[in-house]
């Protein structure tokens, strides 16, 4: 084992715990969110740079080659259908909802709120796989390729997830403004 | 819908809402999400700055007690069939021994390969072993979320909650065994102060 093969190792190792590491905060951000409600200024903006957190480890650990990179390739089909199919479970989430809300006459800020929780469980669950499959990629024997693939589809749909997020966010605030009224509770 | 039907229904959505957040249930599992992302941190901390940083076992210590505690008071509070008999629960304990055991095996025979000093082995027995932790606590994190979804098997997914915490303590234990058997070997707990060299001497070259 040269010297060489030695740092490249620890660059990795480092580059999947930073992974987990942030993956660790979405999760506590999430937790926060149940705890305080999910307008909670705190944990939406550790939410957010959790967030910026696993992107940079997402970026450094393409960079070691450790999992596919899509950078310079906008149409990879299989990055494409991983968005496309996040998109519709979003879609799915909406509609399943909104049966649901329709069926008791749910108004419609409640609605936006349950919607907005509903997604942010999604986020602690997606990151908790991450770690999960990061733990699996690690263990002696297993397919890496495998786990590898798996965590950058987790990361490609929490891409998707955070911006939905966000704006369902931004909605409510402004729901919230308008009314004059205290934290959205779910 | 009849608009006293409406508001019958709105009301026990939003109680159905709150039995979901606010019950006692929904506490716990927040709480034991909690403990579970606690050890995954110290997990992720102890990896960044070296198996023994002080600041990194005094996380897990904590989190691994509260994991204990929560579950205890999470009997009260979910399903009663989802919880282990007393009469399986040696198997559960032995299973979750052989698995650990198995682990440390698959380890020390790579080692074998290497040769390597004993206090290395034990370290990346220990390395490994902190990855299982930090796994089983993932999936408690993503077990405890499944339990608060509607229409999904609380039984079931109690049940695995509960075969997940004994699975955190069995491998706590091991893991509290090797760092004793490590201190005894001469190595040092940390502060994180005044980590960086040793814990690289100890820990990878």
């Amino acid at each position: 084992m040269g010297v060489e093969w030695i740092k490249r190792q620890m660059a990795e190792d480092s580059a999947w715990t930073s992974l987990q590491q942030h993956a660790c905060e979405i999760i506590a951000a999430v937790i926060e969110t149940k705890r305080q409600g999910i307008l909670n200024a705190r944990a939406l903006a550790n939410l957010n740079v959790a967030y910026l957190g696993v992107v940079r480890a997402q970026q450094d650990l393409q960079g070691l080659s450790c999992m596919p990179s899509l950078a310079g390739d906008p149409v990879n089909d299989a990055h494409m259908a991983i968005r496309a199919h996040a998109a519709d479970e979003i879609n799915r989430h909406v509609e399943k909802l909104n049966r649901f809300a329709s069926r008791v006459n749910l108004a419609a800020h409640l609605r936006k709120a349950v919607f907005v929780r509903g997604l942010l469980m999604d986020l602690m669950s997606e990151g908790a796989l991450i770690v999960n499959d990061v733990c699996n990629l690690e263990a002696l024997g297993e397919n890496r390729k495998f786990y590898a693939n798996s965590v950058l589809a987790r990361l490609i749909k929490i891409d998707v997830y955070i911006p939905e997020v966000k704006y369902r966010i931004k909605e409510l605030q402004e729901i919230q403004a308008a009314q004059g009224t205290g934290e959205t509770e779910t | 819908m009849s608009s006293a039907r409406k508001i019958r229904a709105r009301m026990e959505y939003m109680q159905l809402l709150q039995q979901r957040d606010e019950s006692a249930e929904g506490r716990l599992l927040t709480e034991l999400q909690s403990n579970a992302a606690d050890i995954i941190k110290a997990v992720t901390l102890s990896r960044a700055q070296g198996l023994f940083a002080l600041q990194a076992w005094e996380i897990l210590e904590t989190a691994l007690a509260s994991v204990s505690r929560t579950r205890d008071r999470l009997r009260d509070v979910l399903p009663q069939e989802s919880q282990p008999l007393q009469s399986v629960l040696p198997g559960i304990y032995q299973r979750a021994t052989c698995d650990v055991e198995e682990c440390v095996l698959a380890v020390q025979r790579q080692a074998a390969q290497a040769d390597l000093d004993p206090e290395v082995v034990n370290a990346m027995c220990l390395r490994v072993l902190l990855g299982e932790l930090m796994s089983f606590a993932a999936c408690v994190v993503q077990e405890a979320q499944m339990l608060t979804k509607p229409g999904t098997n609380r039984v079931w997914y109690g049940s695995e909650l509960f075969k997940r915490c004994i699975r955190v303590a069995v491998i706590s234990d091991v893991i509290r065994q090797r760092m004793v058997q490590l201190r005894d070997a001469g190595a040092e707990i940390v502060q994180p102060t005044r980590r960086t060299r040793k814990l690289r001497e100890f820990t990878w070259e």
